[in-house]
């Protein structure tokens, strides 16, 4: 069984996604926890999941944004395996510059495409 | 002699706009008379008439040189200063060496053309020789004339030191102006050096520059940031409501914290506003001969200061005003995007299901596919429910793109206000005014017109942007105007395909597929759709190979 890590306020949106990918594409090898506020990120157990899909824009309520996550894990140096950005902005990778976030990560946009999603966990700890 | 007759009237005009010249003038023509009175005095009864016309042509003479200040008319001025004097000494038949030394005085000592010390030199240097070579000589008399010869000098000097010092400290408002418009605060760090270099100035340190309005002052600039101040302006109020250009020496002032023993304040009335100046100083400047030359020395200067000031200021609060009118545009872009945002978030569970679909489609095994199939169905009302949200936002977004009228709008403006857009925005693109404009309209009884002005420079720019892009050099526009309209016309002389201009015009003037046109020619649709937000007729014609853009404005009485 795969840990997923879900940090996504909408996910009702895309949910339909990963669980069609998880029952008919991975043999429910995924098992996923969702949250939609930084506040609840687990921070000290982020190397535990085998998968991180982060948000851009979280809800009103959280402290952070997708950004401010990624900020935080570079800058505290957090273990953490395939961090995915979750964006419907193409012109992600500048803005992360900008933000001054270094590492690359993979990121899926949206509207997400079932086999990119079923990729991204096929291709396991591969991810660029 | 028609000639002779402008000539003086033009020197009399001059002499009343000109107080230096008419000084001048007036210094020549007391001259002159001392100079008759010295030659009656001497008698010369045959060429009295030789010496008046003689006199008479050199004031003339003097006077024009004057006027026409060039190099080789000075010289020509000099000569005949000595020739005047030459004449006096003749009739007095006193050609002794202080004599001649007096003659020649203009020529070894120009007071414009020599430092103060060579003056004195001078003045003390002729001294001694009339008291050595002249025998009998009164000393007392001989003193007196030296000690006014040395006074005037010294007023000279002067009067010489402050027109240097206006000069330099007006050539800095010419160069802030065409390098550092933006920044006039600049110019304070080469000014206090000047004005510390004038021989009355005390050492200024700093100088800061406040608006008065409505008995308050707010900060405008200084040579040194100002976060905070205070101005006790209770004892000032009164001084500085009553006085419009005012100077007030130690004023209760105290600026980032620090208070200011050494201050003084100018203030000016300018057009619209009132500017004043606080000078710090290291030391107290009680000297009221060293504040009036200070005071004399600045006005000019600080007061075109002000002007530019002002300008800049006016300038500003209409960038600010553009800003504030733009907000509303960069609102909508805004809104826009982030509903781009929303709608492909919510087209998430569109696309999926249409995956699903061809993954359920493809799908051998049936127990799988009967799977699939309870969740493609739960992905279906998904599906549709976002795709319900996302037509909703893209209907909002759209519904206030059709009503944003941002141009309609309009303001009354005068006629020429219009034309010289005109000019402006066609000379922009490298076109001449000179040969491709023609204005036929009765100027004598301007009128108004009505259009929004960023509305006419979006229309205006976008159009000849397109008549620079593929009209000839024939491109032209004339403006001419009918009982009701004035019709501003412009003439696209292209060489493009006859069918293509045909297609251009037609497109154009259909009002029945505007949004499929907008997709090849948008530019095309911006200026329509600006033009009928500001309700100006409007029309595209052909006239062989010429595109004609025509644009009627409604005459409307001031």
């Amino acid at each position: 069984m795969q840990e997923v890590l879900i940090i996504e306020n909408e996910y009702s949106y895309v949910k339909g996604a990963f669980d069609f990918v998880n029952e008919f594409m991975m043999n429910n090898s995924l098992h996923y926890r969702v949250i939609s506020r930084s506040q609840d990120v687990p921070w000290d157990d982020l190397s535990n999941y085998n998968y991180i899909f982060v948000d851009i824009s979280l809800s009103q309520r959280s402290e952070l944004d997708g950004y401010g996550i990624l900020q935080r894990i570079e800058k505290e140096q957090l273990k953490a395996k395939n961090i995915i950005i979750l964006t419907a902005n193409m012109n992600i990778e500048s803005m992360l510059k900008v933000r001054g976030i270094n590492n690359k990560y993979k990121t899926l946009i949206k509207p997400i495409d079932l086999n990119d999603l079923y990729h991204t966990f096929e291709n396991g700890n591969n991810l660029k | 002699m028609m000639s002779l007759k402008y000539t003086v009237i033009t020197l009399l005009l001059s002499a009343l706009h000109n107080r230096q010249f008419l000084f001048f003038s007036v210094y020549k023509l007391v001259m002159l008379l001392c100079a008759i009175g010295l030659l009656q005095i001497a008698g010369f009864p045959k060429g009295m008439l030789i010496s008046l016309l003689a006199i008479m042509l050199y004031y003339v003479a003097s006077i024009v040189s004057y006027k026409y200040n060039q190099t080789n008319i000075s010289n020509i001025r000099t000569i005949l200063d000595l020739l005047l004097i030459g004449l006096v000494l003749n009739q007095y038949h006193t050609f002794d060496i202080l004599s001649i030394g007096f003659l020649l005085m203009p020529v070894f000592y120009l007071a414009n053309q020599c430092d103060n010390l060579r003056g004195y030199v001078t003045i003390f240097g002729l001294y001694v020789i009339g008291y050595f070579t002249i025998p009998g000589i009164d000393i007392a008399k001989l003193t007196i004339v030296f000690f006014i010869l040395a006074c005037l000098n010294a007023f000279v000097q002067y009067r010489l030191a402050l027109t240097r010092d206006i000069d330099n400290l007006n050539r800095l408002i010419d160069k802030i102006m065409v390098v550092n418009f933006g920044k006039l605060y600049k110019i304070y760090d080469e000014c206090i050096p000047i004005l510390n270099k004038t021989f009355v100035s005390p050492q200024i340190r700093n100088i800061y520059c406040f608006r008065y309005e409505e008995g308050k002052f707010r900060i405008a600039n200084g040579s040194t940031p100002i976060f905070n101040f205070e101005l006790d302006t209770s004892t000032l109020t009164q001084i500085l409501r009553d006085n419009p250009n005012t100077l007030h020496v130690n004023v209760p002032f105290k600026v980032n914290g620090e208070k200011c023993k050494h201050d003084y304040l100018i203030k000016f009335k300018i057009p619209d506003s009132e500017i004043s100046y606080i000078f710090i100083a290291d030391v107290e400047n009680s000297n009221i001969f060293r504040i009036l030359y200070q005071f004399r020395l600045m006005i000019s200067f600080l007061s075109r200061l002000s002007r530019l000031l002002e300008v800049n200021y006016k300038l500003r609060a209409n960038e600010i005003a553009s800003v504030k009118e733009m907000t509303n545009n960069l609102n909508y872009i805004n809104a826009a995007q982030q509903a781009m945002h929303f709608i492909k978030n919510k087209l998430s569970p569109v696309k999926n299901y249409f995956a699903e679909l061809e993954m359920y489609e493809k799908c051998r095994d049936l127990a799988t596919k009967e799977r699939m199939k309870e969740r493609l169905d739960a992905e279906k009302s998904n599906a549709e429910q976002s795709f319900t949200i996302a037509i909703n936002r893209a209907n909002y977004i759209v519904s206030k793109m059709y009503t944003s009228q941002m141009f309609s709008e309009v303001e009354k403006h005068k006629f020429i206000v219009l034309l010289n857009n005109v000019r402006d925005i066609w000379q922009s693109y490298g076109f001449s005014q000179r040969d491709s404009e023609i204005v036929d309209i009765c100027v004598e009884t301007p009128l108004f017109v009505t259009f929004n002005r960023y509305g006419m420079d979006q229309v205006l720019t976008n159009w000849i942007s397109n008549m620079n892009n593929y009209g000839n050099s024939n491109s032209r526009y004339t403006v001419n105007e009918d009982a009701d309209y004035y019709i501003l016309r412009f003439i696209n002389a292209t060489d493009a395909n006859a069918n293509v201009q045909a297609e251009f015009v037609k497109c154009y003037n259909q009002n029945d597929r505007d949004e499929i046109i907008k997709r090849n020619w948008h530019g095309l649709m911006e200026i329509k759709e600006a033009l009928e937000q500001m309700n100006i007729p409007n029309e595209m014609s052909l006239n062989g190979i010429e595109v004609l853009f025509e644009m009627r404005f409604k005459k409307l009485e001031g």
